[in-house]
This record gives structure tokens, C-alpha cells and sequence, in this order.
């Protein structure tokens, strides 16, 4: 078998383990966000492997665990560890990204067969303190995966690897400003699900899968309904493609999803610096726009989404919120005046991490759609 | 005659009982110190009070605030604001009830009538705290509003690296010096908002004010294993407030020293809060602050709370004024930087993590269990506090399971009312009284 582009999209998202991601039988780091920095575990000669939840699938392995009181993505993903899909990590990297998260670490390494699990304590804040603090946690990490992988990294090793993940983004980037084309030659879903394989797979890997899909959307040709909406989907971990089916069955054309693993995670770049921790460093605490970075506030924020609108022509936003998310559904207000000041009609949509209330969500957005179709 | 609904706990030691007039004089002073052109603070518990007080700045905790509200029945109102601005029903009980106050009073341009303590003086500056998501997304949003600085205290916890709490000497090292210079920071922040320049030996005096008090706190909460019960949770939830508050001052101080005596006095005499104790209970988790009656309510089984994993005072770390900030690192590594335990060491295979309720290891609930000679525990499910219960369930099944303690899940939340039913929460009460009494039979037997 020797599939290519999005068929080995599919095939990859389909079948995720082992013997997928590690080529030559090199170590397989699952890791969860994108506050962790991939750029340490590839240079470490490791594979880097995005933990994913599934929308559809029922978490009962986390029923007595787990609170139902919490984030319902992070319960699906700890539920897929519980039932074994994870069991061929070698090892685990857990961010300080939230509450949510923070206890993960240590429920991984008690219920699941990894190996090994890392808590990254990433800061809230950018100052001279917090820096020095997050550079300390990346030679901690990189000092920590040379012994698990029994390979000294050197700077040069460390360049090459943020210049590989670089390259990574700039070929998903490349492929998401294609839908800047009126119709969008790709759904909005399909960008989703590179994104999530492309994160299964060594950064060159995957950008030459990446760089596949994009040969094949250049050639697509797409014809669309004139009354299809263009709208963007902003939100913080969003892996479940079933959503932006559901919006785009509704009406509308996801031309931009910024969220996690989508756009929010290779929207910029990792400086390369001369030494490449400091380009880490700058990048994970202050450039990835979460809203768990304290200075990530509605101004940023505005101003992202009006770009992100002005760039590829969006008509609406949709800003899916997982309850229980404490950061981002503590935005929901500012979000609000973000949509008021950005000029471009928004609806915020409160949800479980679960597609069984999809019927009523659909309304909703079909409502939303109808109300910017009107607006012509 | 209808039943009148009670919501407050009644104490039984004579100093829990200061803590009104403590409180009191706590808001009158910082309305005094205003007036006179001094500072307020308004923060998230977790920012070291001894550089507050050694700048002359009055500090008020939010929480403690929103808990005020909660406790005087005035939450709701600021409940509802909350959710008219926005925000979900999920997140933080506080910080709905403190940004539903802030709008309020904006709008009013003056606290409502209603407020506790006249309102809180309004603030020259915020200190958040990133210890939980709350800490520093309620600031975030209230700075948009309040044109005053901020101070965002980055309270990185020492989480369990690997399962293991205690870290290599460099790893130590480097929290500790992440927090000097946090230290170093947070006084460059407050000497330009105030204009003053912190006298060290003024902060050496407060230390050793707060070092005493921080003792005494923990000595306190060590005589609560006495049998029978001298100090209940009911009394020991209001007596945090000067040391969350105050501490480093002598009114804090000389209040601690007081509550000391006292309970050593009913230690040594062997006087309890009940005539006939047959139950000790153990409490986990912020109290429902709008009905801590519910303390009270299982007295008439011959129940006590006896002790409570809420907030226990970690052992005082040796106190060396050498290098005051160096010293208030330290202390913010090992015991945490306002006593909340986030460092204390001791994992076992049943670590989850360092912070609240069942969170914590389940080893540190099963130590105090047996060394406060507990019966049962009810763990408070907030449903708006992550830090609290995302660990619940897990360690509900290792102590039910595992280790044959009952154990209860009551689920509402700190301050919203809406979820509290008082008659569910009764009912469930007696039931879980009479499982952890036939309990204690059989084991008898």
C-alpha cells in the first residue's frame, strides 16, 4: 500500500500507533497541547505524538475516576489512555496548561502503561522571571528525554529540529491560505484532519504530506453554492472534525479554524535563534495565543480575529466552548466584545465535548447562518 | 410555626468568636487608610503579605470576599450579574460572586447597600495569582474595567516531577530561585505603585510576626486531633480569616495567641464540643460558605467535624532573615506561600497532585484520618472549582475500596445557593451518620 495525500490523511487518522509514527523503530512521545515543545523530542531523535480525544466515542473507561465536573476533552483523551490506544508511548509530556490538565500527569502514570510522564510547568506570564524559569523546564526536558533515548543533543541537532518543525508549519499554512480562494478548495474539516496527522508523524514526514495535499487541492476544482457563508471557528482544542462537519453541513464554509491542533498551532513560527532554546522559549511562553497566557487579553484578541477575518474574507465567527474550560469560558464576556469590536457578526456556542446534543447545536448555527445571509 | 431556615454555624470556643470584630476592624482600617491617601490591594490569597504590610498596603482577598457575601446572603444578586455579563455557571464560584460586585458597583459608582462590610475599599492595585485558572482570568477581566496595576503573581507550584514530590537539589534550586525573583519583582512593583521604598528591617519585624503566627497556626491545627473535639471545623473555618488576611500583624498574632490557649485549656481539661462525642467526621474541600449551619446540623447525631483538608497549615519552615526574599522563596516552596500546602512532600503510589481537596494524595487524607481518629469523610464536590475535584472520584474509590473508610460525595458549590439543597443535603447526612455508625459497631464488635 502506498497512499498519498489526503487518502493517507485518513488512513493515518484511522490507524495511529507505533508502527505509523517511528520510522526506524525510534521512541514515540505522546504529548497534549500546544504548549509542548516538539521541537526538544524530535532533536532527542524521538517521535512526537499528539494525544487526541474522540467526540463520538463514550468515555465509560473514566466513569469513577473521573469528575463529569470537568473539561469533557481532556476526560475523552485520559479515556482513550485508559482503554489501552495509548499503550505504545514510551513516554508522556503533560503542559501546566490548566487545571484541567495539571492532574493528568499523575493519573497517566497510575492508570495507563506509559512508561514515563513529564509535567512541563509552563508559565501564565512573560517577564525576565518567568523565562528563566521556562528555559530551566526545556533543559530539564531535554536532559531528561537524552537519558530516556541515551543520545546527547546538540545545539546544532536542536536547529535542525525547530527548522524541520518550521517547515511543517509553513507547509500547513500554505495549505490553510488556499482556502483564502472563493470557494475554499478545501473543507474545513479536511484542513483539520491534516493538521491532527500531521502530528502523528516525524516533522518531515509529515510536511511531505502535507506538501501531497496541497499538489491535490491545487487541482481540485471546486464548485459551491452562493449560499454558503464563509465563517471562522475560534476556540482552544478543538480535535474532532465531527464539529466543523456539523457547521459546514449547516451552511457554511470553514475558511479558518483557529484553534488547536488547527491554526493555533502553526501560525507562527519558533524563532531561529543562535541558540535555539531562546527561540523556544520566546515562542511557547508568548506567541502561542491561548487563553491561559494572562497576557493573551480581549484586545489580542480582537485584533487577531478582525486580521484573521480581513485575511480570508470571513462573514462569521463561531467560538465553540467546551463547559467546564475554565479559561476560555472565563473569556466568553470579552469574547463577546472581541465579536462587537471586530466588526464581524459572531456566535458564541457553549458545549460538551460530545455531538449528542448536535441536533440542537445545528439549529443554532443554521440560525447564525441565516441571520449573515440576511446580512447581504 | 414554620422551622426558620438556619445558614450559620453557632462556635463553641469564645475566640472564633472575635473574628467578627476582627473583620470589621480589618475594612475600617482600610477605609481609614484610604481617606488617608494610603493603598489597597485587592488579590488572590497566595501573594506574601509580609511585603504588603512592610509597604503599608492593605490587602484584601477577593475570595474572602466572595465567601463574605456567600456567608452575610448576598451572593445570589452578584450570581445573577455574573450570569447576565456572560459568564458560564461551570467556572469559579468567586469569581462569578466578585465580578457580579464589581459590575454592580461600577454601575451603582458606590458598593450596594447590601455589601458586606460597607463594600470593599476600592483598590489601588491587583494582585492575581496563577496558583488556579480563576486567580488570574476573574483579574484579567477586571482589569479591563479598573484602570489600577497589576501584578500578576506567577505562582508556578512545585507539581510532582515524575511521581515524585521531592526533587533533585537543582531542581529545588531553581523553583527557589524562580520565586526570590518573583520576590525581587513584586516589591519593584509595589514601591513604584506606592512610591515608597521597603525598609528590609521594617519586613524582618513583620516576618517574625508571621513566622509566629504561622507556628501557632499549625500547632493549632495538630491539637484538633485531641479526643474529644476542641476545635470544630464550624470555629476553624472562620478563624482562617486573620491568618489568610492579616498575618504578619499583631492583631492576627495576639488572636492566634489567644485561640491557642483556649483550645490547649479544653485539650488538657478534655472538654469537647459534645458532651457525649461518638462520631468524628472529617470535611474535604472549601465549605459551602452560604450554609456552614450543616457543621452544626450533625451535632444531634452526636457527630463532629473534627478536622478538615480545606486548609491544613503545613509545618513552619525555619525561619532565617538573612535574605528576607530568599527566605519568603523558600517558604513559598515549602509550605506554600500564604500556608496553603502546594509543596508538602509525600506522594505514595497514591499521588495526584499537590493542591486541593482530594487532589492531594490520598496517602495525606488516610494520615489524617488515622491521626485525627476520623470516621468518615465527606468530600465537598464544587462543581465550579476544578483544583477540588477533579481528583474525587479516584480517590473516593482508594479510600472506599481500598481502604474501608466511608466516605461521602456532597456536591454543590462555595457560594452560588442555586445548587444547595438543604433538605437533599440533610437526608444524605443521616444516611451516611447512620452507615459510618454501623460501621464503627460491627468494627466494635
Amino acid at each position: 500500500m502506498n497512499l498519498k495525500g489526503m487518502a493517507l490523511v485518513g488512513d493515518l487518522l484511522a490507524y495511529s500507533g507505533r508502527p505509523v509514527s517511528a520510522v526506524h523503530g525510534e521512541k514515540t512521545i505522546g504529548y497534549w497541547c500546544t504548549l509542548v515543545p516538539v521541537e526538544i523530542v524530535t532533536a532527542a531523535n524521538m517521535v512526537p505524538f499528539l494525544i487526541q480525544g474522540s467526540i463520538n466515542e463514550p468515555p465509560d473507561a473514566v466513569e469513577g475516576v473521573l469528575t463529569r465536573h470537568m473539561c469533557g476533552w481532556i476526560r475523552s483523551c485520559f479515556d482513550a489512555g485508559m482503554k489501552g490506544k495509548y499503550d505504545f508511548l514510551d513516554g508522556l509530556i503533560v503542559p501546566h496548561a490548566c487545571n484541567n490538565m495539571d492532574p493528568m500527569h499523575s493519573m497517566w502514570r497510575r492508570y495507563t502503561k506509559v512508561p514515563w510522564v513529564k509535567l512541563l510547568n509552563t508559565p501564565h506570564v512573560v517577564n525576565p522571571a518567568t523565562i528563566a524559569f521556562l528555559r530551566g523546564e526545556l533543559e530539564e526536558l531535554l536532559s531528561q528525554l537524552e537519558r530516556l533515548g541515551g543520545l546527547k543533543v546538540s545545539q546544532a541537532t536542536l536547529r535542525q529540529a525547530v527548522k524541520q518543525h518550521n517547515g511543517l508549519r509553513a507547509s500547513l499554512r500554505r495549505l490553510s491560505l488556499l482556502k483564502r480562494q472563493h470557494p475554499a478548495p478545501l473543507l474545513g474539516s479536511e484542513m483539520l484532519n491534516v493538521a491532527r496527522a500531521a502530528r502523528l508523524l516525524p516533522p518531515v514526514h509529515a510536511q511531505e504530506l502535507v506538501e501531497q495535499v496541497i499538489e491535490e487541492v491545487k487541482g481540485r476544482i471546486v464548485t459551491q453554492s452562493n449560499a454558503m457563508r464563509r465563517v471562522m471557528v475560534y476556540s482552544m482544542d478543538l480535535d474532532s472534525p465531527e464539529l466543523i462537519e456539523l457547521i459546514e453541513s449547516a451552511g457554511a464554509s470553514v475558511v479558518m479554524g483557529y484553534f488547536c491542533p488547527d491554526a493555533r498551532s502553526y501560525w507562527r513560527d519558533v524563532p531561529e535563534t543562535v541558540d535555539p532554546l531562546d527561540g523556544l522559549v520566546t515562542y511557547y511562553l508568548g506567541t502561542v495565543q491561548c487563553s491561559r497566557l494572562y497576557e493573551n487579553a480581549l484586545d489580542i484578541t480582537s485584533v487577531l480575529v478582525k486580521d484573521l477575518c480581513d485575511q480570508f474574507a470571513v462573514e462569521g465567527c463561531i467560538y465553540p466552548v467546551y463547559r467546564y474550560c475554565d479559561t476560555f469560558e472565563s473569556d466568553i464576556p470579552s469574547l463577546n466584545e472581541a465579536v462587537t469590536m471586530s466588526g464581524v457578526p459572531g456566535l458564541v456556542m457553549e458545549m460538551d465535548y460530545s455531538m449528542s446534543n448536535s441536533g440542537a447545536m445545528k439549529t443554532r448555527i443554521e440560525a447564525f447562518i441565516e441571520n449573515l445571509r440576511n446580512e447581504d | 410555626m414554620a422551622e426558620v431556615r438556619k445558614t450559620s454555624s453557632i462556635k463553641s470556643t469564645e475566640t472564633a468568636k472575635e473574628v467578627k470584630t476582627l473583620v470589621r476592624a480589618w475594612y475600617q482600617k482600610g477605609r481609614e487608610v484610604k481617606a488617608d491617601g494610603g493603598h489597597i490591594a485587592w488579590l488572590m490569597y497566595g501573594a506574601p503579605l509580609d511585603l504588603l504590610l512592610a509597604m503599608d498596603v492593605i490587602a484584601y482577598g477577593a475570595e474572602q470576599y466572595s465567601s463574605a457575601c456567600a456567608a452575610k446572603q448576598v451572593a445570589l444578586p452578584y450570581c445573577e450579574e455574573a450570569d447576565s455579563l456572560g459568564y458560564s455557571q461551570d467556572i469559579c464560584g468567586y469569581q462569578r460572586v466578585g465580578m457580579g460586585y464589581e459590575a454592580r458597583t461600577r454601575d451603582l459608582g458606590n458598593p450596594p447597600h447590601d455589601a458586606p462590610y460597607h463594600g470593599l475599599p476600592p483598590a489601588d492595585m491587583l494582585i492575581s495569582r496563577t496558583t488556579c485558572d480563576a486567580g488570574y482570568k476573574w483579574f484579567q477581566a477586571l482589569q479591563t474595567h479598573m484602570k489600577v496595576p497589576v501584578f500578576n503573581y506567577d505562582y508556578l507550584l512545585p507539581w510532582p516531577d515524575s511521581g515524585h514530590y521531592i526533587r533533585e537539589p537543582d531542581q529545588v534550586q531553581r523553583y527557589i530561585a524562580y520565586y526570590k525573583q518573583t520576590m525581587v519583582d513584586f516589591v519593584s512593583f509595589l514601591e513604584t505603585s506606592t512610591g515608597r521604598r521597603l525598609d528590609f528591617d521594617r519586613l524582618r519585624e513583620i516576618m517574625k510576626i508571621s513566622q509566629e503566627t504561622r507556628t501557632l497556626f499549625y500547632k493549632i491545627f495538630q491539637l484538633r486531633k485531641a479526643t474529644p473535639c476542641p476545635l470544630p471545623t464550624e470555629d476553624w473555618m472562620t478563624c482562617i480569616f486573620p491568618f489568610f488576611t492579616m498575618t504578619g500583624t499583631a492583631e492576627a498574632l495576639g488572636f492566634y495567641r489567644r485561640l491557642y490557649a483556649e483550645v490547649k485549656s479544653k485539650v488538657d481539661n478534655h472538654e469537647g464540643v459534645l458532651p457525649n462525642e461518638r462520631i468524628r467526621l472529617m470535611w474535604t474541600g472549601v465549605p459551602p460558605w452560604h450554609n456552614t449551619w450543616i457543621f452544626n446540623d450533625v451535632h444531634k447525631y452526636g457527630a463532629v467535624f473534627a478536622v478538615d483538608y480545606s486548609y491544613p497549615p503545613p509545618p513552619p519552615v525555619e525561619l532565617d532573615l538573612t535574605d528576607p526574599l530568599e527566605m519568603l522563596a523558600r517558604r513559598a516552596y515549602y509550605a506554600g506561600g500564604h500556608g496553603v500546602t502546594c509543596g508538602w512532600p509525600g506522594p505514595g503510589e497514591d499521588a495526584l497532585g499537590p493542591f486541593s481537596g482530594a487532589t492531594r494524595p490520598v496517602s495525606v487524607l488516610l494520615d489524617l484520618a488515622k491521626d485525627y481518629k476520623i470516621d468518615g469523610i465527606i468530600m465537598h464536590h464544587i462543581k465550579s472549582c476544578r483544583l477540588c475535584v477533579i481528583g474525587h472520584e479516584h480517590a473516593i474509590r482508594l479510600l472506599r475500596d481500598k481502604y474501608n473508610v466511608p466516605v461521602m460525595q456532597l456536591e454543590t458549590d462555595m457560594v452560588d445557593p442555586r445548587s444547595f439543597d438543604q433538605a437533599d443535603i440533610a437526608a444524605r447526612l443521616e444516611s451516611f451518620i447512620e452507615v459510618v455508625q454501623s460501621r464503627k459497631e460491627s468494627a466494635a464488635r
